[in-house]
C-alpha cells in the first residue's frame, strides 16, 4: 500500500509536470495577454511598457523557466485580469464547483443504478425499453439544451426555482439536474448491462437454487460483481463533472471554475489558466488513486502494489 | 398502467412541491441589475470595459462628465469650473466638502495623486488616455492646474470617461492596490459592500453623498453570461434591469411586465481593411466593398433596425461628425463598375474575419456581407477568429483582407476614434497609406489635436470625415444602438454613453 502510494506520488509528479508544460506552451504560442488587457486603442508605446512590466518581452524559455521556478515554490503569480494571486481565485471558486460535482454525481447515482438494476431485472419489458431510450436521450441531449430547457419548464413556467445563481438548495436544482442528465445515463446503461452479464453467471444460479430472495441476490451478490466498470466511470466523471460544467456554469451563471478558466482563456490571462488547470489535474489523479482504492475493496483478489 | 401510475405520482409530487415552496422572491425596493460578465476589479485603472466601469461610475466620481440629455457635452462633477490658463496648461477649479467614503476630504492632493497614478506607463491598463499629461500641480486646496506635454484641446473630456475616478491618497497609504481592487473607497454615490466573485457585488447608498443621498438604497450587480438567463432573470422578477439585451429578445422582453430601453451609442460597426497591398490598396476597390452591402437589410434583418447606417467611421455624437455625409448607398451595378475600372472585370477574391461572440451576431453578419460581396463579383472567404488572435492580427496590422470591428471614442470627440487608432503610434497606423506622414489627411488630423481653436478642429475633423468617406480604408456599416432590459416599476432611461448611472434611478 505504501510503495502504491509512492509510485502514485510520482506519476502525479510527472503529469502535473506535463500538463503545465503543455499549458504554458500553448498559451504563450496562442495569444498575446497584454492586447487583451488595453483599451482597443491603446499606442504602441503604452503596448511595449505594459509587456516589460509583465516579463513577456523575455525570451520564451526565460520566461518557462521563471513559470517553473514559482510553481515549485507553489507561487502561480498573480492574475493578470484581477490582479490578485491566481491559486486564491482558483480555491474561491473550487467549493461551488464541488457542491455542484457532488450533488450532480449523487443525483446521478440515485436515479441510475436503480434504473439500471429495475432496466435488467425486468429484461425486455416496457419499462426497461422506457429506461434504456431515457438513457439514450440523456446521453445525446447537448447540455446547453438540457440546461435551457430545464430552465424554461423549472424556473420560467412552473416558477419552481430561480433562474439562475448561487447560495441556497433552490439554486442548486437546475444546474444539478443538468449535470447530472450525461452520467446519470451513462451509469444506468453501465449497471445494467453490467448486471445482465452477471445475472446468467454460475453463483448467481447457485444462490437461486439455494433459495436466496431475489433482493438479496440482486444488491449482495451479483451489483458488488458489476460495481468495478461502475467505479472507474464514477471516478472518471468526477473530474469532468468539476472541471467539465463550464456550459452550465455559464447557463445558470454558477460561479465555480470552469466559467473563472473559459473566461481567463479567453483573456489569455496565463497564471490564471495555469493556476485552474493545475488544480482540475490534480483533482482527475485524486479521483484516479480513489478509484484504484475502491477496487481494492470491491474485489479482494485486487492487491495494490507499485 | 404502471406508466400511468409513474405520471400521476410525478405530477402530483409537482404540485405538492410547488404548493411547498414560497412562490417567486418578493420585489424588494433593492434593485438587481444582470449584466453579462462579473468585474474583475474595482480599481478603475485597471479596466476598462463597460461592465467593470459602470460600477466605478457609481462608487467614484470623476472631476468632470457627461451630460445626460447630451452625451459629449461636459457638466462638472468634482471641478465645478475649468479653464484653459496657457495653451499648455488646464486649471481646474475644486468642489468643496466632499468626502471619500471612509472621511478623508477630496481636495486638490487627491487629484495630484490620481494624476501621478495615471500617467506612471505599465503598471495600468489606463495610460493611453492620459499619455499628453506631463504632471499635475497644487495651486491650493481647491485648485489643481494640469500641464501638458503639448497643446491637448480635449483633455477634460479626458477625465469624464474611464482612468477619471479620483483616488482617495490617505486610504492608499494604508492599503496595497491590490487590496485597492476589491475594497474601494471612493466619493460616488454608493459604497461598496461585498463582491463574491462571479455571484454578486453589493453597493449601498452614501447617505452623504455631495448631491444628496441617492433615492435606491441598495444595489446587486449579478453577472448572468447567457443571454436568455438574463431575460429569464429579468421576466420573472429577479432582476429589474439587465443589460446586453439582443434584438431578437425584444418581443420576449416586452409582455407586460417589462420594456426595453434603447438608444443610439458612438459605437461604430465597420470592417477595417488591410489596405497596404493587393487590390485592397485601390481606393476604387475599396468603394465598390461600400456600394455592394446593403446596409438598410442588414440592420433590418440582423438587428431588427436597432442601428443606423453610417457613411464615415465617425458616429453623430461625437465632435467632428459631418452630417453631409452620407452613407453609400446600396448599388451592385455600380460596384462592378468601379472593379473593372480598377482592373478586375472578373471580380476580386478577398478575406473576411470576424469573431464568434465578440460582436452581436458577428458570424452572421460576415457571412451576410460575403453573400452580398459575392452579388457584386467580390468572392469572399469567411473566417472566425478567436478573441486573443483577433485583437494580435488588429495590433499587428496583419489581418487579411477586412476585419469587423465597432470602435468608439471615451472622449467623444474625432480624435478619439480615428486618430488614436489611425495617427502616428497608433495601432492601426500602417493599415492605410493615406493617413501616413505626409498626406492631407494627416495634415488635418495633426494640427486638429493640438490646436485649442474650437471651430478650426470642427473644420478640420469634418474635411478629413470627407477624405475618410471617399478614400473608404473600412467598409462603413452601421452605429449600433444599446437595448437594455427594465421592469415596468423602475424608472430608467438608457444613456448614449452606455453608463447605468444609479443615482438617475429610481421606483415609479
Amino acid at each position: 500500500m505504501r510503495d502504491f502510494l509512492i509510485q502514485k506520488l510520482w506519476h502525479t509528479v510527472i503529469v502535473v509536470f506535463c500538463v503545465l508544460s503543455l499549458v504554458f506552451v500553448v498559451l504563450h504560442l496562442t495569444g498575446d495577454p497584454v492586447m487583451m488587457l488595453l483599451p482597443p486603442n491603446a499606442g504602441r508605446d503604452e503596448i511595449e511598457a505594459l509587456t516589460r512590466t509583465l516579463g513577456l518581452d523575455q525570451p520564451v524559455i526565460v520566461q518557462y523557466g521563471r513559470f517553473l521556478g514559482r510553481v515549485a515554490r507553489g507561487d502561480f503569480g498573480d492574475s493578470l485580469q484581477h490582479q490578485q494571486p491566481a491559486m486564491a481565485l482558483v480555491v474561491e471558486r473550487l467549493p461551488a464547483s464541488m457542491l455542484l460535482a457532488v450533488s450532480a454525481l449523487a443525483l446521478a447515482l440515485v436515479v441510475a443504478v436503480p434504473l439500471g438494476i429495475f432496466a435488467a431485472s425486468r429484461r425486455g419489458s416496457a419499462l426497461d425499453h422506457l429506461a434504456v431510450a431515457l438513457a439514450a436521450l440523456g446521453q445525446s441531449a447537448p447540455i446547453f439544451w438540457t440546461g435551457l430547457m430545464l430552465m424554461l419548464v423549472g424556473a420560467v413556467i412552473l416558477q419552481l426555482f430561480p433562474t439562475s445563481g448561487y447560495g441556497t438548495w433552490r439554486h442548486l436544482v437546475l444546474p444539478a439536474l443538468t449535470l447530472a442528465s450525461y452520467p446519470m445515463a451513462a451509469i444506468a446503461r453501465l449497471v445494467r448491462s453490467g448486471m445482465l452479464e452477471v445475472l446468467d453467471a454460475d453463483y448467481v444460479r447457485t444462490a437461486r437454487a439455494k433459495g436466496l430472495p431475489e433482493r438479496q441476490i440482486v444488491w449482495k451478490h451479483t451489483l458488488r460483481n458489476a460495481a468495478l466498470p461502475i467505479v472507474t466511470v464514477i471516478g472518471l466523471q468526477f473530474g469532468l463533472l468539476l472541471g467539465g460544467a463550464i456550459v452550465c456554469e455559464m447557463i445558470f451563471s454558477w460561479p465555480g471554475v470552469g466559467r473563472l478558466m473559459i473566461f481567463a482563456i479567453y483573456n489569455r490571462d496565463f497564471p490564471l489558466v495555469e493556476a485552474a488547470v493545475f488544480v482540475m489535474a490534480m483533482i482527475f489523479i485524486l479521483g484516479n488513486v480513489l478509484v484504484d482504492l475502491c477496487y481494492a475493496w470491491l474485489d479482494p483478489r485486487v492487491k495494490l502494489e507499485a | 398502467m404502471q406508466c400511468t401510475v409513474l405520471a400521476v405520482t410525478l405530477g402530483l409530487g409537482l404540485t405538492l412541491l410547488a404548493g411547498a415552496l414560497p412562490a417567486a422572491p418578493a420585489i424588494a425596493q433593492d434593485l438587481v441589475i444582470a449584466q453579462g460578465a462579473d468585474i474583475t476589479t474595482l480599481d478603475p485603472t485597471q479596466a476598462t470595459q463597460i461592465h467593470n466601469l459602470n460600477l466605478f461610475y457609481n462608487i467614484y466620481d470623476a472631476l468632470v462628465t457627461w451630460d445626460p440629455k447630451d452625451i459629449g457635452k461636459l457638466v462638472p462633477e468634482l471641478a465645478v469650473s475649468w479653464r484653459s490658463v496657457d495653451p499648455l496648461t488646464w486649471q481646474f477649479k475644486l468642489r468643496q466638502g466632499v468626502k471619500f467614503h471612509n472621511g478623508e476630504p477630496f481636495n486638490a492632493e487627491a487629484v495630484k495623486f490620481t494624476v501621478d497614478r495615471l500617467i506612471t506607463k505599465g503598471v495600468h491598463q489606463v495610460y493611453g488616455g492620459f499619455s499628453t499629461i506631463e504632471r499635475a500641480d497644487v495651486v491650493d486646496a481647491n485648485t489643481i492646474n494640469i500641464v501638458t506635454s503639448k497643446p491637448d484641446p480635449i483633455l477634460v473630456k479626458r477625465f469624464a470617461g474611464y482612468g477619471g475616478q479620483m483616488l482617495p491618497p490617505q486610504y492608499l497609504k494604508q492599503v496595497d492596490w491590490k487590496t485597492f481592487g476589491t475594497k474601494p473607497v471612493g466619493t460616488g454615490p454608493y459604497k461598496f459592500v461585498e463582491w463574491v466573485k462571479d455571484d454578486r457585488v453589493v453597493l449601498e447608498a452614501n447617505p452623504a453623498y455631495w448631491r444628496g443621498a441617492p433615492k435606491i438604497k441598495k444595489v446587486i450587480w449579478r453577472p448572468i453570461p447567457d443571454n436568455f438567463a438574463r431575460v429569464a432573470a429579468l421576466t420573472r422578477g429577479e432582476a429589474q434591469i439587465i443589460t446586453k439585451v439582443v434584438p431578437d429578445q425584444v418581443p420576449q422582453i416586452e409582455k407586460g411586465c417589462c420594456r426595453v430601453e434603447h438608444t443610439l451609442t458612438n459605437l461604430v460597426t465597420v470592417y477595417l481593411i488591410n489596405a497596404q497591398k493587393g487590390p485592397l490598396a485601390i481606393t476604387k476597390v475599396r468603394q465598390a466593398l461600400n456600394y455592394a452591402v446593403d446596409k438598410d437589410k442588414i440592420i433590418k434583418e440582423l438587428y431588427r433596425g436597432y442601428a443606423i447606417p453610417i457613411g464615415s467611421g465617425i458616429p453623430n455624437t461625437d465632435f467632428g461628425y459631418n452630417a453631409k455625409i452620407k452613407p453609400y448607398p446600396y448599388d451592385p451595378a455600380r460596384a462592378k463598375q468601379l472593379l473593372a475600372e480598377a482592373g478586375f472585370p472578373n471580380g476580386v477574391d478577398i478575406e473576411i474575419q470576424s469573431g464568434n461572440g465578440i460582436h452581436l451576431n458577428d458570424r452572421q453578419l460576415s457571412e451576410a456581407v460575403a453573400l452580398m460581396l459575392q452579388d457584386a463579383g467580390i468572392r469572399a472567404k469567411v473566417g472566425v477568429l478567436e478573441p486573443s488572435q483577433r485583437s494580435q492580427l488588429l495590433r499587428t496590422n496583419t489581418f487579411p483582407g477586412l476585419l469587423l470591428a465597432d470602435p468608439a471614442s471615451t472622449t467623444y470627440d474625432t480624435d478619439g476614434v480615428l486618430w488614436r487608432l489611425r495617427g502616428p503610434g497608433g495601432i492601426l497606423h500602417q493599415s492605410w497609406p493615406g493617413n501616413y506622414e505626409g498626406t492631407p489627411f494627416y495634415k488635418l488630423m495633426e494640427e486638429a489635436r493640438v490646436t485649442l481653436d474650437v471651430p478650426k478642429r470642427l473644420r478640420n475633423y469634418q474635411e478629413a470625415a470627407q477624405i475618410w468617406h471617399d478614400e473608404a480604408p473600412e467598409l462603413f456599416l452601421f452605429q449600433g444602438e444599446m437595448i437594455d432590459g427594465v421592469r415596468n416599476e423602475v424608472k430608467y432611461q438608457a444613456r448614449g454613453d452606455q453608463r447605468i448611472i444609479l443615482y438617475d434611478i429610481s421606483y415609479r
